[in-house]
């Protein structure tokens, strides 16, 4: 067996590989995951004083241990790890994407002024930045609004942290992700706007063409029964935290919608996509000393590990 | 006097208001205060004639700029015939039927209680999954529709404008979900009950939003009358407020006889939470120069020199007030 460790990852982020580790799909791959808590001493309190990336540490959860040498591969939305990899000291290249296509949408308190989008116009949003939803929120945003009208405010990685401040009227709106879009929804607050976003898998050398392979051979079957019977597998975004929340304890899976969880097998990054991607960051000043987006990604292992694991 | 007489009295003291129809997800609230007598608690009489009638139902993918189609075409079409003295549609559609309006007195007053719910929906084996993978590819919206406006919104957070590839599509989100499904367009918009159809038959809704609606009078409609339309809608929303789950079902009763696949919907299937119903208020004087400008960067609305025009603000101002 290969021991391979990997960052610790939720439900909404990995659904697929959480399926294929507690279904024994990495065991029948030959490869044995050990979870390394990515979470442990993060700084969980909005900060109004940061208003934008600069001076914030990609590597706050995401790849902290990565590059602390006690983890071999993580997963995070796409466009946080163009900005990880940029800056990385242990060599890590994204590998490709990862399975689950994630739902986030950006909600307001039940009794917020703000009903859409163009409402959001000079108010202060909460946005994790480097976390995919920090990338969302602007995506969302400067579609009705223009750049200068967009106020972002430092919020935490984690949406209990985001929902709770967000309630506690720190910031207008704030992103989130399941199970707390639904909690949310539950609890009376507005969606004003949602979307989807992709991940990929940020990986040192350790993580080889024929470990990676094997590595999503087991995510594909996992994705293969999700799939196949969604219901069945809602509960993993209850049962995460439940021993952390007793909100979400309080819920049941029929409060979750089966359409916002979408799983694909895991892909290289399309050429054209990480181009357009790249460009986009730097278009937000972040990703400054990358000047060829394919220096991002390890296209050896991507292309030949996603081939031989169809 | 007897019964008949004071009932007859009763009517002529009505004041008749001729209003385009609409469909639940862009007037529940009207729809609720008319079934349930509010209008008429208020001396008004509605009566509803049919915007849709004759309108075609077509995509057509060879049709991609809104400056080629008529913006009174399903919207506005009886109100310009001088057979509807008010109608509601999509705040962002409802400056250009006003700019070009040939009823002289023909101004927005005021926005409407629904804030109407919307998704970009591909079909269950779509490429597609976020808005980023809509590059260059169909999306089919309704020209002059909220939906239209809606899209460009939402796409253009994720694309460069030039990236964005649209073409006409018909009102009416069952006959853009057939043309989706049909491979006519990679995407469109659904409103609902239409996406959550999408949603059961396992397409993917993969960007969705919230927009407003306005009014759009003649001067037949004056401060008076529309606070009277107006306390009659708030009464409606706060009805709707109290109990969403139970008004559910308009959704379905609205389109059941005239689509079956509708019909086999239940109430429990659709999401509370996307209905969002608030008191009619004015247009806010900020929100209204940034929607003209945003319109016109889209090359629209080009005669309006004076986007406060596109409004009757004494009406707007009057109305409301009385109505708190």
């Amino acid at each position: 067996m290969k021991k391979l460790t990997l960052e610790t990852t939720a439900p909404f982020q990995g659904l697929a590989e959480l399926v294929a580790d507690k279904e024994g799909l990495f065991e029948e791959q030959g490869l044995q995951i050990q979870w390394a808590d990515r979470e442990k001493d993060v700084d969980k309190s909005v900060d109004q004083n940061v208003t934008s990336h600069e001076g914030v540490n990609p590597f706050a959860s995401h790849g902290k241990l990565f590059e602390q040498g006690r983890a071999d591969m993580y997963n995070a939305c796409e466009w946080g790890n163009y900005c990880r990899v940029q800056d990385t000291n242990k060599g890590g290249r994204q590998l490709g994407r990862r399975a689950i296509v994630c739902f986030a949408g950006l909600y307001v308190r039940p009794e917020s002024d703000v009903f859409t989008p163009q409402q959001l116009a000079g108010k202060n949003v909460g946005a994790p930045f480097y976390f995919g939803t920090h990338y969302l929120i602007l995506h969302m945003l400067e579609g009705f609004m223009t750049r200068d009208q967009i106020k972002l405010v430092r919020a935490p990685n984690g949406s209990k942290f985001r929902y709770d401040s967000l309630r506690a009227g720190e910031y207008e709106a704030t992103c989130l992700t399941e199970p707390y879009a639904s909690l949310a929804e539950k609890e009376g607050c507005r969606m004003v706007t949602s979307s989807f976003l992709h991940g990929t898998e940020v990986a040192s050398d350790r993580v080889d063409t024929k470990t990676y392979k094997k590595f999503n051979r087991a995510v594909k079957k996992a994705v293969k029964k999700i799939q196949a019977n969604r219901s069945s597998y809602m509960h993993y975004f209850l049962d995460y935290y439940k021993d952390k929340d007793p909100r979400i304890v309080s819920m049941d899976v029929s409060d979750l919608r089966e359409a916002r969880v979408v799983v694909v097998d895991p892909a290289p990054i399309p050429e054209d996509e990480a181009k357009r991607t790249a460009e986009w960051i730097k278009s937000w000043g972040m990703l400054a000393e990358t000047e060829d987006t394919a220096s991002l990604i390890n296209l050896e292992v991507q292309q030949e590990a996603h081939s031989a694991a169809e | 006097m007897n019964k008949t007489e004071f009932a007859l009295q009763g009517i002529s003291k009505m004041k008749t208001l001729v209003l385009e129809t609409t469909a639940p997800f862009q007037g529940l609230a009207e729809l609720v205060a008319n079934d349930e007598g509010l209008f008429e608690k208020e001396g008004l009489n509605i009566e509803w004639v049919d915007r849709d009638k004759g309108v075609k139902k077509e995509t057509r993918t060879d049709i991609t700029n809104p400056a080629e189609l008529d913006p009174h075409s399903s919207h506005g079409k009886l109100f310009e015939q001088g057979k509807a003295d008010m109608y509601n549609a999509c705040e962002w559609g409802n400056y250009c039927r006003v700019q070009d309006s040939t009823v002289q007195s023909g101004r927005q007053i005021g926005r409407r209680a629904i804030v109407t719910f919307a998704g970009l929906v591909v079909r269950p084996e779509s490429e597609v999954y976020t808005p980023q993978q809509l590059s260059g590819k169909l999306v089919g919206v309704p020209f002059y529709f909220g939906t239209h406006y809606l899209a460009l919104h939402m796409l253009e957070g994720f694309l460069p404008r030039e990236q964005i590839n649209v073409c006409s599509a018909p009102n009416g989100s069952r006959h853009r979900y057939d043309s989706m499904m049909s491979g006519e367009v990679e995407a469109t918009t659904l409103t609902e009950p239409y996406l959550t159809l999408a949603e059961k038959n396992g397409c993917r809704v993969i960007s969705t939003a919230f927009y407003h609606g306005t009014e759009v009078a003649s001067d037949k409609v004056d401060a008076e009358t529309y606070a009277k339309f107006n306390r009659a809608v708030r009464e409606a929303v706060k009805r709707i407020n109290a109990n969403k789950e139970k008004y559910l079902q308009y959704f379905i009763n609205y389109h059941k006889t005239k689509d079956p696949e509708i019909g086999t919907l239940k109430a429990s299937d659709l999401k509370a939470s996307r209905i969002v119903v608030v008191d009619p208020a004015p247009i806010p004087d900020e929100e209204l120069a940034r929607t003209a400008d945003w319109i016109k960067s889209w090359g629209m609305l080009s005669d309006t020199e004076d986007h406060n025009e596109l409004v009757n603000m004494e009406v707007q101002h009057r109305g409301h007030a009385a109505a708190e």
